[in-house]
Formats: C-alpha cells, sequence, structure tokens
C-alpha cells in the first residue's frame, strides 16, 4: 500500500462524511488504498477538527472511523521520527527560505516539512492536500502532490 | 515496530521470527522503503478501510448538504501575512 501524507484538511475530509471534500477524498482512498502518515501534530489537530465536529451524527460517525484507524498498526501508520522539536526546527528553516514565496500558514509549512523528512528518511509516495497553497510548498519541497479541488 | 532491512531479515530470519513469536512487530525496508510488515501469527492484521469506514461511506451516500473544511478555514483566517502583500 502506498504511504500517504495527507494533511490534515484531507484527513479530515475523509473522515467527515459530510465536508465539502468527502466524496473526491473517498474517490482516491478507494483507488490507490493508501496508509496515511500519522505523528503527534496531525492527531492533535485532526482529533481537535473533530471534537468540534460531534454535534451531530456525521460527527459522530466521523469520530468513530479516526478511533477504529487509529487502532491499526498500519492504516494510520505512527511515524516515531517525527518528533515535534525537531520538525519545528525544519519548518523554520523552510520558513526562514521560503516565507516570502508562499502564502502558505505556519501550519502549512509544519506539514510540510515533516513530509520531507520522512520523505528523505525513508520515502513517501504523495502528499495529500486540498489546500492550494500548500500543494506549492509541497511541491517545492519536491514532494509528489495531489491537490483535491471542488 | 522496529525497522529491519531485507538483508537483515535474509541473514537473521531465525532470530527474527523468535523476536515476532514473543510479540515484537517488524517493518521490512528494501532500498530504504517499507515493502512489507511482518506481525506475530498471534496477532490480528489490520482491517482495511472498507471495515474502518464503512459507517462514513453510508453516511456520505445520504442527501444534504455539504459543510466548509474547517481546517481550511482556520488557514485562511490565519494567514495574514497573505493580506498583506
Amino acid at each position: 500500500m502506498p504511504l500517504v501524507y495527507a494533511d490534515t484538511s484531507a484527513l479530515f475530509a475523509f473522515f467527515h462524511p459530510r465536508d465539502e471534500f468527502s466524496t473526491v477524498l473517498t474517490e482516491a482512498a478507494r483507488k490507490h488504498s493508501p496508509d496515511f502518515v500519522y505523528w503527534s501534530f496531525m492527531r492533535y489537530e485532526l482529533r481537535h477538527n473533530l471534537r468540534q465536529a460531534r454535534v451531530d451524527s456525521h460527527g459522530e460517525v466521523a469520530w468513530k472511523a479516526l478511533r477504529a484507524a487509529e487502532r491499526t498498526q498500519a492504516r494510520l501508520r505512527w511515524q516515531a521520527d517525527l518528533k515535534c522539536d525537531s520538525v519545528l526546527e525544519s519548518a523554520d528553516e523552510l520558513s526562514a527560505q521560503r516565507a516570502l514565496e508562499f502564502a502558505a500558514g505556519s501550519a502549512d509549512f509544519l506539514h510540510v516539512s515533516a513530509a520531507r523528512r520522512l520523505h528523505l528518511l525513508s520515502g513517501l509516495d504523495e502528499f495529500w492536500t486540498c489546500d492550494a497553497e500548500q500543494a506549492k510548498a509541497a511541491k517545492t519541497a519536491g514532494l509528489r502532490v495531489r491537490l483535491f479541488a471542488l | 515496530m522496529t525497522d529491519l532491512t531485507s538483508k537483515v531479515l535474509h541473514e537473521k530470519t531465525g532470530q527474527v521470527l523468535d523476536r515476532a513469536r514473543q510479540g515484537e512487530r517488524f517493518r521490512i525496508l528494501r532500498e530504504g522503503r517499507a515493502d512489507a510488515f511482518l506481525i506475530p501469527a498471534s496477532q490480528e492484521i489490520d482491517p482495511e478501510w472498507e471495515e474502518i469506514m464503512a459507517g462514513v461511506w453510508k453516511a456520505q451516500k445520504e442527501a444534504g448538504p455539504k459543510r466548509p473544511n474547517p481546517i481550511l478555514k482556520e488557514r485562511k483566517a490565519r494567514k495574514y501575512a497573505s493580506g498583506l502583500r
């Protein structure tokens, strides 16, 4: 199965059935059967947003699916190599080099830095996002990018 | 999960299987890329996405309005710098 770094915009859309990108993410996942990179910042950002979406049955369905995926070893593949401190250092370096090139925000640079590090360490098949600015930054970092559009 | 190269697996198959029997899980790397997992026979294999996402994919098919992606919404709101350029 390909190893994909889906940023939180993409993972949220994958898990929440009412998200505007939900259908396109599902189509891609059914086609490619990826395992997704998972690490502490992404877990926090994704859980936070899904917790806030637990206001109806769709939010509950999304939360239940996330927790089931977290119990696996491979579908959400925990990356022990991605330590917050070192990824923050890398993101700061990337920001120093490229902050004025992209309108991408601080969290975007963090995701790109994490994905780039993994790509260099053990290989990464693709970077998935629903955010056009993040996609530009990821491409510049040398990642193979899939941008989801409506 | 312990990373292991295919070369080490080849050279130390018996030792690796002994460790797996005791519960250790391995990710097998070839040319630096993860190609396979080796897990104890006593442990279950992870379910596929179809099983995990059954409820989500069923709910997707129900009629109803879509909602803006909250992460994109948050990011747009935080991109102060882009508005200044």
